[in-house]
């Protein structure tokens, strides 16, 4: 298949980009510079082909819808198939009407070769080759491998087939715990032990159900006994308790009988007696104090009388003693007041005067009042006098003082004299400045120039085989080129290491040949070894005398020979003579059989021992003639130069040395050169420095440059100052003219604010006691003075009125003082009404006293009176109770009736203890009645019981402590039990669910592993068959095209075997196999390369040829490789079409070198013809 | 006259789930037991309904397993069927005759286990049911024993329990066999089947001949619904089947078409819907999933390649649906490839060649049993239990090999060309 043309109707940046293959053509260079679109164009190959991916950057100028590429495929057997391709998921080819092209149909063009493979096989760029180069060294150069991974171009199979590795490893190791299978192996194991720990077996269970029965019934037995001795414990310890209380009883029961009849009396009897008799004992006594108290109580009574007409009047007289104090202060402050109203009035009076003395008086006080709005202006305008008269004093000082200063300013101006033009000066000065520091810089290369003047010098002379000048020694004709040196000492070394290698090999051929003829020797020393001709010379005389023999016998006669065969003896003896001999001879080599062969051996060896030799030794010869004419060759490379060479590797280095000073001879002569422009540059500068400064100063010829610019520098700056201080003076000139104008207006406008001030204050001083010329101080002082006035009034106002009132309340007191005196009747005289009223409220004081006293009084007789009642009723009910006991007892009196009360008491004591007993009996007796435990401890000996309770609590504590233990173990089986009846212990089984769960992860990652084993296997299976398969034909082939690619550095590639018996690629360098990793990357760039070549030159023999895509694949090779390789191409393009990319003109000019113009067809990107040169 | 009971067959008590490996997410904690939950949810059922009776038509435990626990366990739950008056017939299934507890438990008063030597018939006169049963002497019976049951009882209901595989089912062993026809010509009124783990209706009436299927699915052979069957009987008529949902976690295949599906992202989508349906069917139960992709695609080959990562995919999806309610059990990848990788055996592309001679070894024996070599050490190392049955590692069978090639084929195309291809 090839492509006839490309258009990029929409696709990338492009629009409708043809590119057209010349059909006559098979090679296309398509050439461009960087940024051309050259990897979008061959994107685009891929994409026409394979369809757009689903995501794709070339979509930005047109849309993804948009995107289209057209181009027409054709085959050897001559069809076409012309379509677009367009970005969609389903029918993207279309045929020129734009129905669609079906997948399979643009498949078949491509031998149904998936887009990946088409890639890997048919496009190649530097990257991809370098990549290539690197797989065939890491493979080791496996051969299977190497050949496999250049004819796919499949460059990550030694990685895939690592990997395969790796994953298998990591999932499982034959020993390892760390691979995740080895784990879950050791869980699997495990998980079954556990299982079989944690099942409860059939058997176990049955004897532990057994057990707990067991136990179950063990512990019933010893509950019924325990419960049979307790209770015969505790009727002997019921019967132990009741005797004494038996005894007890009986001796109580004696004892009521003896005390005999006596009354009932109330159980309280004593109680009751004693409280009557105490009670009227007590009330008798009482009567008695109380009559007494109330007689004194009414004689206090009768001695009081009480005044009630003061008391009537108490409200009044307290209301006026306390206002007594008020009315003396009154009284004092009176005085006091009118004394201050007269020094009010006189102070007044005299400010009055100060301000207007003709109308001084109280009467005239409205005269003296000034309107606020008034006073207020003046003190205003006041205010304001002083600031214009300062504001316009000032002013009038500075102007005096600015037309002084300008004065002197002018006059100093006048002074300075003119200033000449400075500005060429300058533009000189600051070329030369610019220039640098000359001088300094000449100086320096002087001494750089002396110093490599003395290295060429010392160089030369350390260079041998020349005694001439460094001048004539850069001109000599010497060889250029090291790689020449260098191709004549490998030629010298090859001859030599061959002449060494003939020289040897003849020399161990002599010694073969000598130690072959000593081995005869030593043969033939041990016993004569008959030779096979011996024998046959001594079998033809045996074998002449039996014809002999046999003619006389069959004739009767001898024959005429039989004389010189006889020779005289008799012909029997002789024949048998020879027989004899015959036979020893073959019984000698019968025998020594071993030593003939070796012997014929070591002959043999040595004949061709000699005839290799000869070969070697013209050999040689042959090799000391090329080492002759090597040398000539030698001698003359460097006739031109005169010199007598000596050994190449020598000559190299003195190249290196000749190249070196050839160096440093052009670095002198560049330093001398730069000085000479340094001097120039010198003598630019000063003549024109004095050609300007001549105006200024006074110079002389041949002035040095450094004095030269500091003069200049000096008077320049000299210029410049005088020029800066003029500035500053007429700058000064200036602003003082300005602020003289501002002053004069200013003083302009105060002139008119003290003329309005003025005006105002006529206008306000009018109709006041104020004169319009005092100054402003006076005028305000007089302000004060009218203030002062009527301060004064309205004090004197004030305490006229106070004095009013004091007056009027101090006659309201005396009026109510005389009212109550009258109305109360008091012989008490009103005239000092502060005494009367004190005299007053000590009468009424008195008589309040009295009053509370007596009222007192009777409260407390009303008390005793009820006291007395309530006594006489409590002695008649003491009676009453006493009565009531003595006709209870029979009796009437007290001492009786205390008798009878005492026997009463013991018999209600005795009954009472006889109860408790028999109650304390029946509480201890397990519900007997009183009569059956008397039956009951009547049965008992009293005597033996505590050793029969001792025996009965011995056998208690043993069953006890024995139910206990049975307890104990019955509790724990009986837990264990109820928890194990019910099934619930899980733990088996959720051991049994882990451990399915188990399996499926070990199915699982088993399932993997195979997959992973089987992978490696099988790939590595396969790719050996495509080696046994392929490696023949492409191995030849491969090996020219690498010995071509090499430049014959190599001859070829061989397979060989390494140590572990695999075949492994080599290359073929004279005559010995070279392993891949003593190559370099450039060589096992070449071999992947000629591997890949000859691999798809087999595709287009074997099948319908695709076309091979080239990007740039020479950016690492030199000139030649890379001409030695466009050359391979080119052959390659007679079986398959090749389009090749290149960035590189180099590459379209070199192509144009090798190649006829009918092979090739060169292409811009642009579909432009390239420029050929 | 009235009445109802339950009929339940192939408990498996205490058997555990197969195929579930473990894993971050996965509810671990919420199916331990899920079987004795089924059984729970099984004697729960009886006391609500307060059925009369209750049938259980054999394989209560699992064969192989010996933990006496499981006994006592089943005996508990008897006990509270005993509190509530409810009796139990039980007959002994395949896997009940070898296992060691059968015959060693006690069981409560209220459960009646028929005899295995010959068949027993026991009447409850108060219903007017007859029962007649007889269960497995031994693992296999493979006599017909319908043939030795007694005729029906004259003017009772008559129930027949038997463990049987039929006529033969697919995945059961053939024990017992007998046709629809022995069956029927016994007259009786319902044949109460066990042993066959799918609900299946043999017949639908006179005589109603059912296996009610097992009441927990035990691993993915075993998917949908799962319980026990009601039956309400009036005037010896048959009022009412209904079935009864027993089971904790459920078993579903979850197919995904991969037909149109290109991209991760797209089989992701598919996939979580699929899954959100099954899941809405489940009823609130726990769900062991398998997802099965099948059709034609693009992306045959990565899937085989990235399997594990596949897996993890799903997985996550299943947490995020299922909210941990979800076990993912496997993804099984059934997909072709469009036809790309068959082209290439037509060509002498280097490729092309190498997967020739993979292909070919598929049909050469000599080379595959040469390949068996590979696994030597790991065919030691696993448990005997992973290399028995069907799917089981039989690493001395060729078949091992020579059924994985055409995965490995894919597997190693997409290792060389998907992983390396640069695209230009």
């Amino acid at each position: 298949m090839r492509f006839d043309y490309l258009n990029l109707l929409a696709y990338g940046h492009f629009t409708d980009q043809m590119l057209s293959f010349d059909p006559e053509k098979n090679f296309h260079l398509l050439f461009g510079p960087n940024e051309a679109g050259k990897s979008t164009t061959l994107r685009s190959i891929t994409h026409f082909l394979y369809g757009f991916p689903q995501k794709t950057n070339d979509a930005f100028l047109h849309g993804n819808t948009k995107l289209r590429i057209e181009g027409l495929l054709r085959n050897t057997k001559g069809e076409a198939l012309q379509f677009t391709r367009r970005k969609g998921k389903k029918n993207t080819a279309l045929d020129p009407d734009g129905n669609p092209v079906p997948e399979n149909t643009v498949a078949a063009f491509l031998n149904h070769m998936p887009e990946s493979q088409f890639l890997n096989m048919f496009a190649l760029d530097h990257v991809r080759l370098r990549e290539g180069g690197e797989s065939l060294l890491e493979s080791g150069g496996n051969a299977g491998e190497s050949f496999f991974t250049a004819a796919s171009g499949i460059n990550v199979l030694r990685r895939v087939l690592e990997n395969f590795d790796k994953q298998a490893g990591a999932l499982y190791k034959k020993t390892g715990s760390v691979p995740e299978l080895n784990k879950l192996l050791k869980r699997e194991k495990e998980l079954s032990k556990k299982i079989n720990e944690q099942q409860l077996k059939v058997q176990a269970w049955k004897a532990f159900e057994a057990r707990y029965r067991e136990l179950e019934k063990e512990l019933g037995a010893l509950t019924a006994k325990i419960k049979t001795l307790r209770s015969q414990k505790e009727q002997l310890q019921r019967v132990k308790w009741i005797l004494p209380k038996i005894a007890n009883r009986k001796n109580l029961l004696q004892k009521l009988e003896a005390l005999g009849d006596v009354p009932d009396l109330p159980d309280n009897i004593a109680e009751v007696r004693a409280e009557a008799e105490n009670k009227w004992n007590a009330s008798r006594a009482n009567l008695d104090k109380i009559s007494r108290q109330l007689a004194g109580t009414e004689a206090e009574m009768k001695e009081i009388s009480i005044p009630e007409h003061i008391l009537e009047q108490a409200a009044a007289i307290t209301g006026l003693y306390r206002q007594v104090q008020q009315y003396e202060d009154d009284e004092k402050m009176l005085p006091e007041l009118e004394g201050k109203k007269q020094q009010l009035q006189a102070q007044l009076m005299s400010v009055m005067k100060e301000i207007d003395p003709d109308r001084a008086a109280v009467e005239n006080i409205e005269h003296y009042r000034l309107p606020s709005a008034q006073k207020e202006m003046i003190r205003e305008l006041c205010k304001q006098k002083p600031l214009l008269d300062q504001a316009y004093e000032s002013l009038k000082r500075e102007g005096e003082k600015l037309e002084k200063e300008l004065a002197k300013k002018l006059e100093e101006l006048a002074a300075l004299p003119d200033l000449p033009d400075v500005e060429k000066l300058e533009a000189v000065l600051t070329k030369v400045n610019r220039a640098g520091d000359v001088e300094a810089a000449i100086h320096e290369l002087a001494a750089e120039c002396r110093q490599k003047q003395r290295q060429v010098e010392e160089a030369v002379r350390a260079l041998p085989l020349w005694d001439g000048e460094a001048e004539e020694l850069v001109k000599l004709p010497v060889p250029g080129l090291e790689e020449t040196v260098k191709k004549f000492e490998k030629e010298a070394e090859q001859l030599t290491r061959k002449l060494d290698s003939v020289q040897s090999r003849i020399s161990r051929l002599k010694e073969d040949i000598e130690a072959s003829e000593e081995s005869i020797r030593r043969l033939d020393s041990i016993a004569e070894i008959p030779s096979e001709e011996k024998l046959s010379a001594v079998r033809a005389l045996r074998d002449a005398g039996w014809q002999l023999i046999r003619t006389k016998l069959e004739t009767g006669h001898w024959h005429e020979t039989a004389e010189t065969y006889t020779k005289g003896e008799p012909a029997a003896s002789v024949y048998e003579k020879h027989v004899l001999e015959a036979d020893q001879i073959a019984d000698t080599m019968r025998l020594e059989a071993e030593k003939v062969g070796e012997k014929n051996k070591l002959l043999a060896d040595i004949r061709k021992f000699r005839g290799k030799k000869e070969q070697l030794e013209k050999e040689k010869s042959g090799l000391e003639e090329a080492l002759r004419a090597w040398e000539s060759a030698w001698q003359n490379l460097w006739a031109p130069a005169q010199i007598r060479p000596l050994t190449p590797g020598e000559m190299r280095e003195w190249l290196q040395k000749h190249t070196q000073i050839k160096s440093l001879m052009q670095d002198y002569e560049k330093a001398q050169e730069k000085m000479r422009a340094l001097h120039d540059s010198r003598a630019d500068c000063c003549n024109a420095l004095s050609a300007v400064l001549k105006t200024f100063a006074a110079v002389s010829e041949g002035q040095p440059l450094a004095e030269l610019v500091s003069l200049a520098e000096n008077e320049l700056k000299k210029i410049r100052s005088l020029a800066a201080k003029k500035d500053s003076l007429e700058t000064a000139i200036h602003d003082l003219k300005e602020k003289r104008e501002e002053n004069a207006a200013e003083r302009a406008e105060i002139g008119k604010k003290r003329e309005a001030w003025l005006a105002n204050w006529s206008s306000a001083v009018a109709g006041t006691a104020i004169l319009e010329e005092v100054p402003p101080a006076v005028a305000e002082s007089l302000l004060a003075r009218y203030e002062t006035c009527m301060q004064l009034y309205d004090a004197y106002n004030q305490t006229e009125k106070e004095q009013q009132a004091v007056t009027e309340k101090m006659a309201r007191f005396e009026e109510k003082v005389q009212h109550i005196l009258e109305t109360a009747q008091l012989p008490l005289s009103g005239e000092n009404a502060a005494v009367a009223v004190s005299q007053m409220y000590q009468l009424l004081q008195n008589a309040q006293q009295d009053d509370a006293a007596l009222k007192k009084l009777k409260r407390h007789s009303e008390d005793l009176e009820n006291e007395r009642k309530e006594e006489a009723e409590a002695l008649e009910a003491a009676e009453a109770v006493l009565t009531e006991l003595f006709q209870q007892a029979g009796c009437s009196t007290i001492e009786e009736l205390k008798q009878i009360e005492t026997a009463f008491l013991l018999k209600k004591s005795f009954e009472k203890e006889i109860r408790q007993i028999e109650a304390d009996m029946l509480d201890a007796g397990a519900g007997k009645s009183l009569q059956e435990l008397l039956d009951e401890a009547a049965r008992f000996d009293a005597d033996s019981i505590d050793a029969d309770l001792a025996e009965t609590g011995r056998e208690l504590d043993r069953l006890e402590a024995s139910r206990s233990e049975v307890e104990q173990e019955y509790g724990a089986v009986k837990k264990e039990y109820e928890e194990q009846i019910r099934g619930a212990n899980m733990t088996a089984i959720e051991a049994g669910q882990e451990r399915e769960s188990v399996h499926a992860q070990i199915a699982s990652l088993t399932e993997q592993y195979i997959q992973l084993k089987l992978a490696a296997a099988l790939l590595q299976k396969g790719i050996e068959f495509y080696r046994s398969q392929n490696q023949n034909p492409i191995l030849n082939r491969a090996g020219d095209i690498f010995a071509r690619l090499t430049l014959h550095s190599f001859d070829g590639l061989a397979v060989d075997y390494n140590e572990q018996d695999e075949p492994v690629l080599m290359g073929v360098r004279s005559g010995e196999n070279v392993p891949l990793n003593g190559m370099s990357d450039g060589t096992t760039d070449q071999l992947y390369l000629s591997l890949r070549l000859a691999s798809i030159e087999k595709y287009a023999a074997e099948n319908e040829p695709l076309p091979f895509i080239v990007d740039d694949i020479l950016v690492h090779f030199d000139d030649e490789r890379s001409k030695e390789t466009l050359k391979v191409l080119l052959e390659l393009s007679s079986c398959t079409q090749i389009i090749f990319f290149t960035h590189h003109q180099r590459l379209v000019d070199m192509m144009q070198e090798i190649a006829p113009p009918e092979a090739v067809q060169y292409l811009a990107f642009h579909g432009q013809k390239v420029a050929v040169h | 006259m009235s009445f109802s009971f339950i009929h339940a067959a192939d408990i498996h008590l205490d058997s555990p789930l197969a195929g579930l490996e473990q894993y971050e997410g996965a509810p671990v904690e919420k199916i331990r037991g899920a079987t004795r939950e089924a059984f729970k949810n099984l004697v729960d059922a009886a006391i609500e309904r307060q059925v009369h009776f209750l049938i259980i038509a054999g394989d209560l435990y699992d064969g192989n397993w010996k933990d006496y626990n499981t006994g006592l366990f089943f005996t508990s739950q008897m006990v509270r069927l005993q509190k509530e008056g409810i009796p139990v017939f039980l007959i002994r299934g395949n896997h009940d005759a070898a296992n060691l507890m059968t015959k060693s438990l006690k069981l409560p008063e209220n459960v009646h286990e028929f005899p295995v030597k010959a068949p027993e018939t026991v009447t409850l006169d108060a219903l007017g049911v007859a029962i007649h049963g007889q269960g497995f002497a031994q693992r296999a019976v493979e006599e017909n024993l319908v043939k030795n049951y007694p005729p029906k009882k004259e003017g009772y209901f008559n129930i027949g329990i038997l463990h049987t595989s039929a006529t033969g089912r697919e995945g059961h062993e053939n024990y017992a066999p007998c046709t629809i026809e022995d069956m029927m010509e016994k007259q009786y009124d319902y044949w109460a089947l066990g042993h066959i783990h799918m609900r299946e209706l043999l017949h639908p009436h006179d005589p109603v001949i059912l296996f009610p299927g097992n009441i927990q699915g035990r691993h993915i052979r075993e998917t949908g619904e799962k319980g026990c069957t009601y039956v309400e009987v009036k005037d010896d008529t048959i009022e009412k089947m209904e079935p009864i949902p027993l089971d904790v976690l459920r078993w579903t295949l979850c197919p995904v078409d991969m037909g149109d599906i290109e991209t991760m992202d797209g089989l992701m989508d598919a996939a979580r819907s699929a899954l959100e349906k099954a899941y809405g069917e489940a009823d609130g139960r726990y769900l062991a999933v398998r997802f099965e992709l099948a059709g034609a695609t693009k992306m045959h080959r990565e899937l085989i390649a990235k399997k594990d990562l596949l897996l993890n995919q799903l997985r996550s999806i299943a947490l995020e649906t299922g909210f941990g309610e979800i076990w993912v059990e496997k993804v099984k990848i059934k997909t072709t490839g469009l036809n790309d990788a068959d082209a290439f055996s037509d060509e002498q592309s280097p490729i092309g060649t190498v997967l020739k001679f993979i292909r070919s070894t598929a049909e050469n024996e000599e080379m595959l049993e040469a390949l068996l070599d590979e696994f030597s050490d790991i065919r030691q190392a696993i448990p005997h239990e992973l290399k028995e049955g069907e799917d089981g590692f039989d690493f001395s069978n060729p078949g091992l090999v020579k059924k994985r090639i055409k995965d490995v084929e894919d597997f190693i195309l997409y290792s060389l060309t998907e992983t390396g291809a640069e695209k230009a």
